[in-house]
């Protein structure tokens, strides 16, 4: 069963309510939080809503991680609209986009991207769920050339990455310090993917 | 476990702030927003808007925040 709210700020509050108590007993204390952006389409006023970490007074919006690799910055983004189904009184939350990177503090460029954009543009064949990067490699193909690549010109597919993945890449492959002991955090990250998976449906639809 | 600081000196507005501490934008208050992240990129707001849409914006986090608010504009 997807998010239902009276409201987009209502489905929304239901959605970081979930990740925030996810979020205090794995990786961080700091909440993440939903702005509500206005827009109008066609003269019809819509909403919209952006969460992420709380956006800074230098309008950054990412946390400090601890890695075993020296300090990281995650940042945690989707964009989540309403959809109202048929004569229902309340509406259904549904991400329209998520981004989930990290950066190492000694680099200009995020190592690692996930991202998924439900409506992309015309011209966009790639997979919608995808990883991206700048981990070089070589392939050398069977002309003789060797092709020097980086992730970031591919669109490598992943299907749906839940910020619970997220979480558990960067406590058990970071080695980012967790708020929880080790069974505690894996319990808890295994509670909420399987609350999104029978109450959210996270994976077809939030 | 802290909230990161960029390497800017630049603040967003009091107004701004406070309607984020809201949690409400307007589409006028979001271009501000994409107007301070392309500041801080060194971009002016119309070419960070189309670099937002080729796919050019710079591969760090602030790119990839501002792609996410221009995506937010209204069309």
């Amino acid at each position: 069963m997807p998010i239902y709210g009276d409201s987009l700020r209502d489905a929304a509050g239901t959605f970081t309510y979930h990740l925030n108590a996810l979020l205090n007993k794995t990786l961080t204390l700091t909440p993440v939080r939903a702005t509500i952006v206005e827009r109008s389409e066609g003269g019809v006023r819509k909403e919209i809503a952006l969460m992420s970490f709380p956006r800074a007074s230098d309008g950054s919006s990412t946390i400090e991680l601890k890695t075993r690799y020296g300090p990281m910055d995650l940042y945690l983004a989707q964009t989540l609209d309403a959809v109202r189904e048929g004569n229902q009184r309340r509406v259904r939350l549904r991400t329209v986009s998520y981004v989930y990177t990290l950066q190492p503090h000694t680099w200009d460029d995020r190592i690692i991207r996930w991202e998924y954009v439900r409506f992309p543009g015309e011209d966009s064949y790639w997979s919608q769920h995808h990883v991206q990067g700048p981990l070089a490699f070589e392939i050398l193909d069977d002309r003789g050339t060797n092709h020097e690549l980086t992730l970031n010109e591919w669109h490598l597919p992943t299907g749906w990455v839940t910020i619970e993945e997220v979480i558990r890449f960067c406590l058990h492959d970071l080695g980012s310090p967790a708020l929880s002991g080790r069974e505690a955090w894996h319990i808890a990250l295994v509670e909420s993917s399987e609350v999104f998976r029978t109450q959210f449906s996270a994976l077809n639809d939030v | 476990m802290t909230l990161a600081t960029r390497k800017t000196s630049k603040q967003l507005p009091e107004h701004l702030q406070a309607a984020l501490g809201e949690g409400h934008l307007t589409q006028e208050q979001l271009r501000e927003l994409i107007a301070f992240e392309a500041d801080v990129l060194d971009l002016e707001y119309d070419e960070a808007v189309q670099r937002a849409h080729d796919d050019t914006l710079p591969r760090n986090t602030t790119g990839a925040d501002l792609r996410l608010l221009v995506s937010l504009l209204a069309g």
